[in-house]
């Protein structure tokens, strides 16, 4: 089955980097713009990955986390976050909501594909 | 004795962190310039600044950037060929989004120096202008570089809790 990749990020340039990042691969990207809306994708499509921006309005990714962690059926749902803040308290915290692991902005897209590929399948889309 | 802290250098800290994120992000080289002497202002250009706030700090970070630049970019990150869709509304975006990503790099320079801080959102203008440099105010520190015969300027302003 062709993995499920929520991207939630409030800035539409990276949303539209990760699309580009992703187009050669055989995966589905779904995109949400802030927490509230991302929690809602994720409980709507059950993703296999979701990669998390940290600092968003409306709802930052540690409140979308916490909330998501609550549902039964998202308590494992692999996250990758997104940070330009590498402080060691905002690590820390993603740490305790079991935060698979974290990418610093601005990243080197080969870090990102290899976080992402020991996560789920990358398989090229020529291929698959 | 009163014990004098030692300030970070905040030009030192603007240029290795404004040179680090266009090289990892554009894979860019750049030209740090020793002074503003000759910069040119482009006819249009985004200002995108961050503040960031901290028990011992309080200060932003503000970039300047000529708008062919930040539409450069967003041709690159986002892979768009066509220029319709490099909205206003996009390049807009990706200033903030740059100024995000230096402010974090100077944010973590800031920390390892002893003082740690948060960043907030960003915000972005089309006006050309990067904040008055006061001598009696908030300790400064500007950053001129030049990437893909663009100059773009960074101003870090600080306000130290302590003397």
């Amino acid at each position: 089955m062709t993995p499920r990749i929520l991207s939630i990020d409030d800035s539409k340039t990276i949303r539209l980097m990760l699309a580009r990042l992703f187009r050669p691969f055989a995966c589905e990207l779904l995109e949400a713009t802030n927490g509230e809306e991302g929690l809602a994708v994720a409980l709507r499509a059950n993703p296999d990955l979701i990669i998390l921006d940290y600092n968003m309005p409306v709802m930052d990714g540690i409140a979308m986390l916490r909330k998501m962690r609550e549902d039964p059926g998202m308590k494992r749902t692999p996250v990758i976050m997104l940070t330009a803040d590498s402080g060691l308290q905002s690590l820390a915290t993603v740490a305790r909501l079991g935060v698979r692991d974290y990418v610093t902005k601005p990243f080197r897209e080969e870090e990102l594909l290899a976080k992402v590929g020991r996560i789920i399948p990358l398989i090229s889309r020529t291929e698959a | 004795m009163t014990p004098v802290s030692i300030k970070p250098d905040l030009r030192r800290i603007g240029a290795s962190a404004f040179t680090e994120v266009l090289d990892t992000l554009l894979s860019l080289p750049v030209i740090v310039r020793e002074s503003a002497n000759g910069r040119p202002v482009a006819p249009d250009e985004i200002s995108s600044s961050v503040l960031l706030t901290g028990q011992r700090l309080s200060g932003s970070v503000h970039l300047r950037l000529p708008q062919a630049f930040v539409a450069y970019a967003v041709r690159r990150l986002a892979g768009l060929d066509d220029d319709a869709e490099n909205t206003k509304e996009l390049q807009d975006d990706a200033a903030g989004e740059l100024a995000n990503m230096v402010a974090g790099r100077v944010a973590a320079k800031l920390a390892a120096d002893g003082y740690p801080c948060k960043l907030h959102t960003p915000t972005t203008s089309r006006s050309a202008s990067l904040p008055d440099q006061d001598q009696n105010g908030p300790a400064h520190g500007r950053t001129d570089l030049i990437c893909e015969g663009h100059w773009l300027s960074l101003e870090i302003q600080c306000g130290y809790a302590d003397p």
